[in-house]
């Protein structure tokens, strides 16, 4: 009996997947030890962890305030943008198939062919690099905004009507609330893609930010940092994520009761 | 007489979205056209048309070798493409045919998804160089995780009673797996590779704008470096002609499974 419980233990996913993460860097570790991996262009585990601190403080903190700036302005422009065109489309239901395929034509170009007439039209500045960053982040967010208007039950609306409710309230205290968590996730899938662009655009320009300082330790064969820098500067996007994803729990969690 | 009425409807919305379409050019030109706008920035429809022709028919002086610059940028995104689904596709399969596999796994794949893989492209020019290589690497990492990603939603989807009654009927696991999962599962298994070859091209576009000194993505960035405005335009509408085209097949492909299923 305790035997099978120790087994399940063993082979619990999560202990399984710490396994197989566990394996993958004692052996990446050991092969950058052993010389099968070029320190050229490997670093092993424990050099990357040496340098973490200071590559935090030296290296990844001075370049973090651009990057964030970016990804906020453009975040914020993106969510902008993003309701008003989606909740204005996903209303009126002519607006909605006139304007759909060309949401989808958004979707679907490959954005980075553009990047060139955002340096042309705005510059090398972090605001060509926000915009550029809203442009990939808008249309996940107009067509879950669309999404999420459209999903509310039409007795939902005409109840609100008959009871007296303007049009401008009926969108505050029924729409809104309904569509919450359908916005939320386009947000979620728009802030991802705000973040790629910002960091992108920032690798293409190589001026301030993380990408452009990345990009330098890659030109100086600073092998270590850049494992260690390239680390952090994931840790922090998953850490962005997280919190929107704690805040949409958060905001959800009256449906639940 | 219903279907009439949405005959109309429908002839009626098409007659919108080109009315749209014919606003925003007429809206460009007079853009173009206005004095205070710099021929630098913006060039006119006219003239992107021209300096696309000229680019197709090797007429154009500053894009001499057009079809050197789309073959690489091809090359580069068949190969990646290939590998794309020759590591996606496995992968999924296993996530969705074993419970174990999936429940170990798929959050590291999940992880892998909502990162910005770019964060990796210094790493990948560090090691790959600047040459084709490491385009195509960058491409497949971008790709195969909507591949995988799909094919393993779409092989857990399949009916627990069609793979029982295969196996049943003594088929083995293998030539299950073959003659019901995959039949079964390939709408969605479809639908991941329009997602990774829209991913792969980006991600190859995106190496050559980077680094690259030869394809679109090389050409993209040079036309804007030299302010040649009309040829940028046009390599930008060839570009995003390229990737809408090959998704637009992927697209047709769908719909004619989805058809089939019901």
């Amino acid at each position: 009996m305790k035997n099978k419980k120790l087994s399940e233990i063993t082979l619990s996913p999560f202990v399984l997947r710490l396994a197989t993460l566990a394996v993958f860097v004692v052996v990446w570790d050991g092969s950058v030890r052993a010389g099968y991996l070029d320190r050229l262009f490997f670093a092993s585990p424990t050099e990357i962890a040496g340098v973490l601190p200071y590559t935090f403080t030296n290296l990844f903190i001075p370049n973090l305030g651009v990057t964030l700036l970016e990804y906020a302005a453009g975040f914020t422009l993106a969510i902008i943008v993003g309701l008003a065109v989606g909740v204005a489309t996903g209303t009126n239901d002519s607006a909605y198939r006139v304007t759909n395929p060309f949401i989808g034509l958004g979707m679907t170009t490959p954005k980075v062919a553009l990047v060139p007439l955002f340096m042309l039209a705005l510059g090398l500045g972090w605001n060509s690099i926000a915009a550029f960053g809203a442009l990939l982040g808008v249309f996940p967010i107009i067509i879950n905004s669309a999404a999420g208007v459209r999903q509310v039950k039409p007795e939902y609306l005409a109840a609100a009507r008959s009871m007296g409710h303007s049009r401008l309230k009926t969108y505050w205290k029924v729409v809104f609330p309904f569509a919450l968590p359908t916005f939320i996730a386009g947000f979620f899938l728009g802030s991802n893609l705000v973040m790629i662009g910002v960091l992108v655009m920032e690798l293409i320009m190589g001026r301030a930010g993380l990408s452009p300082m990345m990009a330098e330790l890659s030109y100086n064969f600073r092998t270590p940092e850049l494992y260690a820098a390239a680390i952090l500067t994931i840790t922090l996007t998953t850490g962005i994520n997280g919190a929107i994803w704690l805040i949409s729990r958060r905001m959800n969690s009256w449906r639940n009761n | 007489m219903g279907a009439d009425k949405t005959m109309l409807l429908l002839s009626r919305v098409n007659q919108l979205r080109l009315l749209i379409a014919a606003l925003l050019i007429i809206v460009w030109q007079s853009v173009a056209s206005l004095p205070s706008v710099s021929k630098l920035i913006v060039a006119s429809p006219m003239e992107v048309l021209r300096a696309t022709t000229s680019i197709f028919l090797l007429t154009n002086s500053k894009v001499p070798n057009f079809y050197l610059h789309l073959q690489r940028t091809g090359y580069e995104v068949f190969i990646a493409y290939l590998l794309v689904i020759a590591v996606g596709l496995p992968l999924g399969i296993a996530f969705g045919a074993s419970r174990r596999v999936a429940d170990t796994y798929e959050p590291l794949l999940l992880a892998y998804l909502a990162f910005p893989t770019v964060v990796l492209f210094p790493l990948i020019f560090l090691i790959f160089g600047s040459g084709e290589l490491s385009k195509i690497v960058y491409g497949v990492l971008i790709g195969f995780a909507y591949v995988a990603f799909n094919a393993a939603s779409g092989v857990q989807q399949v009916e627990k009673g069609l793979v029982d009654l295969s196996r049943s009927l003594g088929h083995s696991r293998l030539s299950t797996i073959f003659k019901v999962v995959l039949p079964s599962a390939m709408p969605t298994i479809i639908g991941g590779f329009r997602l990774g070859f829209g991913f792969t091209f980006i991600g190859v576009m995106v190496g050559e704008i980077i680094n690259g000194s030869v394809g679109l993505g090389y050409l993209l960035n040079w036309t804007a470096l030299s302010f040649l405005t009309p040829e940028l335009y046009a390599i930008i509408i060839i570009s995003i002609g390229v990737g809408v085209a090959g998704d637009s097949v992927f697209r047709a492909a769908e719909n004619r499974l989805m058809r089939w299923r019901y």
